[in-house]
């Protein structure tokens, strides 16, 4: 569901259109709305001029026609952060049919990053029912621009072991239970393990093959080709279902917290982490934005869940793909 | 002279209970010197016959004066992880485990509620349930002592308000503090949830206190 379905009252979407321009050296454009301070000197500050116009016809939308001759509206610049523990309004002013600003903050008072969001509020509480009354109340906004001050950081670490058991002989009913396997995933613990079977003839020497040429490498590969899909697919989709329960846990606890951040286990966090600018363009945290956002909706979720099937495929059988798992079992993160 | 400092990289919970039975995590410099052997006087200022909220309550005050902290520095988690399971594990047992554990019985105390008393995430919930970042972060906002007191001294009504998203916005923790001070948790919670849902319409940080206070007064009015 949209945000604007959430609004018991007209609004405008889309209404405002937010121009800025960076006031700081150190400070750039990126894409999309983002603007990157990762290069600002730490005793620098934000400071970003705003300029807001209201689209032609939203005040005659959002507010009863008797307080349009005199409108009990102003615009603001919503300032969020979980992650800097900040929340303020900057209050822009009316000048020449648009409304101007600055934001301004020290480094030093943020933490990987801020959104701004124009608002357009009322100043006055209402009287007319149909329309919304209440102080402050959202009229129209526009889509947040975030500011990344800090990258968000790739999730290191292991998320994977890779383990020898002959399943003949193993003392895991799971695994004995199948001697036949080429391997086993077995996710119920605080990190994944990848049983190989040694039970099968020269898998073992085939896998622990090294070096840059020879036949063994050469059946190596193809071994890993055949695994890794399996294997991502599996660690991706049950990370991305855990996300989408935790997700639903909070929104009937009202539990405002970043999700990803509140997964219990870690290498759930780096697996999305890692796979994320895969699955959707634009930086990682854009991305991780959108991985959240698709979890969060069931009518998204079978579209997240088609996307991974397509990422892994297209990278698996690559360099890249043996490489990972090469550093998910050394433990080196990706 | 020690200087408090922080991880080098995030402390996971694979490695927390190693790292709290001495394995070494690496670890730097804050950009802010500030002296350790302050820190460590404000947790020995909490006596021993002191107990669970009683900790917080003793401790928020010289915590906070001890750790002159920029807001970048103070959100990073890996301040907290640092102090909670480098210098003062102790103070964290105590706090919320009610004893130091044994060594050889730490692996079974460190149950999956301990973690996030001694990790730290650059959430809501990972800054509220550290022992320690919830301490200072909640007299930093507040900017009252007596108030951080108060918010500290009952659970439910510090997770009512500080693991919301409104809870980060000054004026309305401390209008929450006001008007929910010598309510019942059901009251509590109603109205909590009742400026969550008004907080999804309104800009509330376009509100002053005694505006956001209106707004529960409503809620508290309703249910009465």
């Amino acid at each position: 569901m949209s945000r604007v379905e959430f609004f018991p009252y007209p609004v405008g979407r889309h209404a405002l259109l937010l121009t800025y321009e960076v006031q700081s050296d150190g400070l750039e454009l990126g894409d999309g709305r983002r603007i990157l301070a990762t290069a600002l000197p730490e005793t620098g500050s934000v400071k970003v001029a705003l300029t807001v116009s209201v689209q032609p016809g939203t005040l005659e939308r959002v507010l009863p026609p008797a307080e349009l001759e005199n409108p009990p509206v102003a615009v603001v610049a919503a300032v969020r952060s979980v992650t800097s523990r900040q929340r303020q309004a900057v209050r822009l002013h009316s000048a020449d049919g648009v409304w101007k600003g600055l934001l301004d903050i020290p480094k030093q008072d943020l933490y990987r990053e801020i959104s701004i969001e124009p608002v357009l509020l009322r100043t006055a509480p209402g009287t007319d029912d149909a329309y919304a009354d209440h102080l402050a109340a959202a009229l129209a906004f526009r889509d947040r621009t975030t500011i990344e001050v800090d990258e968000t950081p790739v999730r290191t670490g292991g998320f994977l072991e890779v383990k020898f058991d002959d399943f003949r002989e193993s003392a895991s009913p799971k695994r004995s239970a199948e001697p036949g396997l080429l391997y086993v995933l077995d996710t119920d613990r605080e990190t994944p393990v990848l049983w190989l079977n040694e039970g099968v003839d020269e898998l073992k020497a085939v896998m622990m093959a090294t070096g840059p040429r020879g036949y063994n490498l050469r059946v190596r590969d193809a071994m890993f080709d055949t695994i890794v899909s399996q294997v991502w697919t599996s660690l991706l989709s049950l990370a991305v279902t855990n996300l989408a329960l935790l997700i639903q846990e909070q929104r009937e606890a009202e539990d405002d917290s970043d999700p990803l951040e509140a997964l219990a286990a870690d290498w759930q966090q780096r697996v999305i982490s890692f796979w994320a600018p895969h699955l959707f363009a634009g930086t990682r945290a854009e991305a991780l934005d959108d991985v959240i956002a698709a979890a969060s909706d069931r009518r998204l979720l079978a579209d997240l869940l088609d996307r991974v099937s397509v990422a892994v495929q297209k990278w698996a059988g690559t360099a890249k793909a043996f490489n990972g798992l090469i550093r998910m079992r050394d433990r080196e993160g990706v | 002279m020690e200087n408090v400092l922080r991880f080098a990289r995030d402390l996971t919970s694979e490695h927390l209970e190693d790292v709290l039975g001495g394995g070494r995590w690496p670890t730097e410099p804050l950009g802010t010197p500030m002296a350790l052997d302050s820190v460590r006087e404000a947790v020995a200022s909490v006596g021993e016959d002191i107990t669970g909220s009683g900790i917080d309550r003793r401790l928020v005050a010289p915590l906070h004066e001890a750790l002159p902290m920029t807001h970048r520095e103070a959100a990073d988690p890996r301040v907290w992880q640092w102090l909670c399971v480098a210098e003062f594990p102790e103070v964290v047992w105590r706090r919320w485990h009610g004893e130091v554990p044994p060594p050889e019985s730490l692996g079974e105390a460190l149950k999956a509620q301990m973690y996030p008393r001694f990790l730290c995430r650059a959430s809501l919930n990972g800054i509220s349930r550290n022992a320690l970042a919830r301490l200072w972060w909640t007299a930093e906002q507040l900017g009252d002592y007596g108030l951080a007191q108060r918010a500290l001294g009952n659970q439910d009504m510090f997770q009512n308000v500080f693991e919301r998203f409104f809870g980060i916005y000054p004026a309305a923790a401390r209008a929450c503090l006001d008007r929910f001070e010598g309510r019942s948790e059901a009251e509590i919670r109603l109205a909590a949830k009742w400026l969550q849902q008004r907080a999804s319409t309104t800009v509330l940080e376009g509100l002053e206190e005694r505006e956001v206070a209106a707004i529960l007064d409503e809620a508290i009015g309703s249910a009465a």
